[in-house]
């Protein structure tokens, strides 16, 4: 065996070694049925595809008053030591006429996921809307929602999809989830949708 | 070529034996002042003792003074308001052979910012006792620095005074002063001033302390510090690795992973000598300073405010009606939302406004209560409705962070909180440790995942405790902190005290135990 032999031995070994390390390492638990435990590197995976459902562009309207949320659903982005699977948006609100939050349109942010105005991947029902055409076993969503102007304000959405005469829509929840500023703030303290909204929003 | 060799080393050899004639012959010049410190110079030593490991002498003198500062002395000698530690007295004999006894005196005068030592000195050359207080005064300024780097004093900036023992007591006989919670005469026999970060020097020691009168010289302290070892049993030789860092009683257990040792570390402190204060004409001592003690020598060691358990600062809350009365009120908002189309979560500011605890009452909104943090807020209570779960948020978590972080200064980890009321319980969260705490808020979108993720799947409504626990450990470990960042503690069944709960070590499921808070 020459020596460039023995070199190339020593490299493919090297890497197969750490192949299998990474495999070992990384712990894939299903996003909509978390254990208990999680050891080591784990990859919150959406592996029931929940949040495909939910991606793409959704509108409410009401005479001058709309919402417009976009959607998008990303996969296997880092969060500390382990990965997740996540879906993260931009919206605009409009009350009467008058804008009053607009983030869109979504471009993606891959080195900084976290830093779009909705941003997420709960896969639970608690605080889901009220949703009479939902299917029996729909799995709500909830995600985080930021005002874009005050992003020390902060709420929630819950959305659950259904289709109605071949029409997707989802239905959602809109919720402050601030827990108090401090006592020299002067500061807005909620967001600009009416607290605990529900709207049900139709895709474009 | 050989030959001019050898007579090469012959040169060198002759050179350096004529330097080390003439060397030693200087030596030789001051024979006396030589053997001397030989025989003096010992090697410091600190211990740390019971009161029965006392000398008798020793132990005679601090009967006597303590005699003065309570009426009784089992396992802790102590007044209403007094308390000697009597079973981590701390011996340092210095390089003299000068030993000095520190014993940390309590009082129980929420003041963050002061702590007092008890000094007997066995002096070396007359074989007497002289005993003395010692209070520290931190700069309100420099204390939070100084907590959150676990007392390093490097960080400490202050005062130190140097009392009377006869003059510090406010008893009976010396009822000098109008608080009870304040028992120390007003008149210091010395005022040092004391900057840490320019007075430290690592474990060595002048030895000379102070002999006139002042209270500058040197002190010894000792901290616990954390460290972590990758892998102590499976080096070449562990055991030698272990027994180092972890004593020489231990053992190698084993261990296949990385290991904390608590390793007690001292360091000496050195401070300019100082001069007598000024007593003042107009006040009503009875010149404190003519009895002051002013021949006691050497290292003294200085042992530190034991930190207090905020279990046992939940239960102190528990005596303010106030505070018992916002208990009732939430678990009445509570039955009510649970019969709501619409619930809403409500909570209280708690406030402590010298020493009076006062409770403001907040209505939230569908999954929100907006507490205020900052000025004299020291934590808040609050609910959880069936819209969220039935144990502490991220959130919930963070405003610990703020309570503490915002609050007017003195303040101390242990006085903030947060009291959540849900259909599983009273439970409460206390800081543990700032930087680990800081930590998770600092990574509060992982830390909310997190915990949303634990909640968000569960099917075991009443084992939330367990998931609370276990998503704080993992994010411990993500972190890679080798301590806890907070405390999880529930109110009894009875109402009557709060206990902290803990995951069971000893069980593979490791479920949620129980303690009683020490008294």
């Amino acid at each position: 065996m020459t020596k460039k032999e023995t070199i190339m031995k020593y490299i493919i070994l090297t890497f197969s070694i750490m192949g299998l390390y990474t495999c070992k390492a990384q712990n894939i638990v299903p996003l909509s049925n978390i254990p208990e435990d999680t050891p080591g590197i784990t990859y919150y995976k959406d592996t029931d595809n929940d949040f495909n459902n939910f991606e793409g562009t959704w509108k409410w309207e009401n005479g001058n008053s709309s919402l417009t949320i976009q959607l998008q659903k990303i996969e296997m982005h880092l969060l500390g030591k382990d990965y997740y699977d996540s879906i993260i948006g931009e919206y605009q609100y409009i009350a009467d006429g008058e804008i009053q939050n607009n983030s869109l349109p979504l471009t993606l942010n891959s080195n900084a996921t976290y830093s779009h105005n909705i941003y997420g991947g709960i896969i639970t029902p608690k605080s889901a809307p009220p949703c009479n055409e939902c299917a029996s076993n729909t799995r709500f969503v909830k995600l985080r929602l930021i005002e874009p102007e005050n992003p020390q304000l902060r709420g929630a959405i819950t959305m659950g999809y259904f289709v109605e005469n071949g029409i997707e829509k989802i239905k959602v929840r809109i919720y402050n989830t601030n827990d108090g500023f401090h006592v020299d703030y002067t500061g807005p303290t909620e967001l600009k949708i009416p607290e605990n909204s529900i709207f049900t929003l139709v895709k474009q | 070529m050989k030959h001019k060799r050898i007579k090469t080393y012959i040169n060198i050899g002759i050179l350096l034996f004529g330097m080390a004639c003439i060397t030693i012959s200087c030596e030789k010049e001051d024979p006396e002042v030589y053997q001397k410190e030989l025989f003096n110079l010992k090697q410091r030593q600190v211990n740390f003792l019971s009161e029965n490991d006392l000398p008798k002498s020793v132990f005679n003198h601090f009967k006597l003074q303590s005699a003065k500062l309570s009426n009784n002395s089992n396992s802790k000698s102590q007044t209403n308001s007094t308390i000697i530690d009597i079973n981590n007295i701390m011996q340092v004999i210095d390089n003299f052979g000068n030993t000095n006894y520190t014993f940390r005196v309590n009082f129980e005068d929420n003041d963050p910012t002061t702590f007092y030592n008890l000094i007997i000195n066995k002096n070396f050359e007359s074989n007497t006792n002289i005993s003395y207080i010692l209070k520290y005064k931190i700069d309100e300024e420099h204390l939070q620095d100084w907590i959150n780097n676990d007392y390093d004093f490097s960080y400490f900036s202050g005062y130190l005074y140097r009392y009377n023992i006869n003059d510090f007591i406010d008893n009976l006989t010396f009822n000098r002063t109008t608080s009870k919670n304040s028992p120390v005469d007003t008149c210091p026999c010395n005022i040092e001033p004391i900057d840490g970060s320019s007075g430290t020097s690592g474990g060595s020691s002048s030895g000379s302390g102070s002999g006139s009168g002042g209270i500058g010289g040197t002190f010894t302290i000792c901290r616990n510090e954390i460290f972590t070892f990758e892998n102590p049993c499976n080096d070449i030789n562990p055991d030698d690795q272990w027994t180092t860092a972890h004593g020489p009683t231990s053992t190698c257990s084993g261990s296949p992973g990385p290991t904390n040792i608590v390793v007690r570390v001292c360091e000496t402190v050195s401070t300019s000598m100082s001069s007598v204060a000024n007593k003042n004409t107009e006040d009503d001592c009875l010149n404190p300073c003519d009895n002051a003690p002013n021949d006691s020598n050497g290292d003294i060691g200085l042992l530190l405010p034991l930190p207090v358990d905020p279990c046992k600062t939940l239960n102190a809350l528990l005596t303010h009606t106030t505070i018992t009365n916002a208990l009732s009120t939430l678990n009445a908002k509570r039955i009510q939302n649970n019969t709501s189309n619409n619930p809403n979560e409500y909570g209280f500011e708690v406030s402590n406004i010298n020493s009076t605890i006062n409770t403001n009452g907040v209505q939230g909104m569908h999954s929100e209560v907006k507490l205020r943090h900052g000025s004299n807020i020291i934590g808040g209570m609050h609910i959880h409705t069936d819209n969220g779960d039935p144990m502490f948020s991220a959130q919930d978590i963070r405003k610990l962070y703020f309570y503490y972080m915002t609050k007017d200064s003195p303040k101390t980890t242990d006085e903030v909180f947060s009291i959540l009321h849900s259909d599983i319980g009273t439970f409460a969260i206390t800081i543990n440790n700032l930087q680990a705490l800081g930590a998770f808020v600092n990574n509060f979108k992982k830390l909310e995942r997190k915990l949303t993720n634990i909640y968000g799947n569960s099917t075991f409504t009443n084992d939330y405790t367990r998931r609370f626990l276990k998503g704080l450990k993992a994010l411990q470990e993500d972190f890679d902190y080798p301590v806890g960042a907070i405390n999880l503690h529930q109110l009894n069944s009875a109402g009557t005290a709060f206990e902290k709960v803990t995951l069971d070590p000893t069980n593979n499921d490791n479920d949620p135990i129980k303690t009683p808070c020490n008294d």
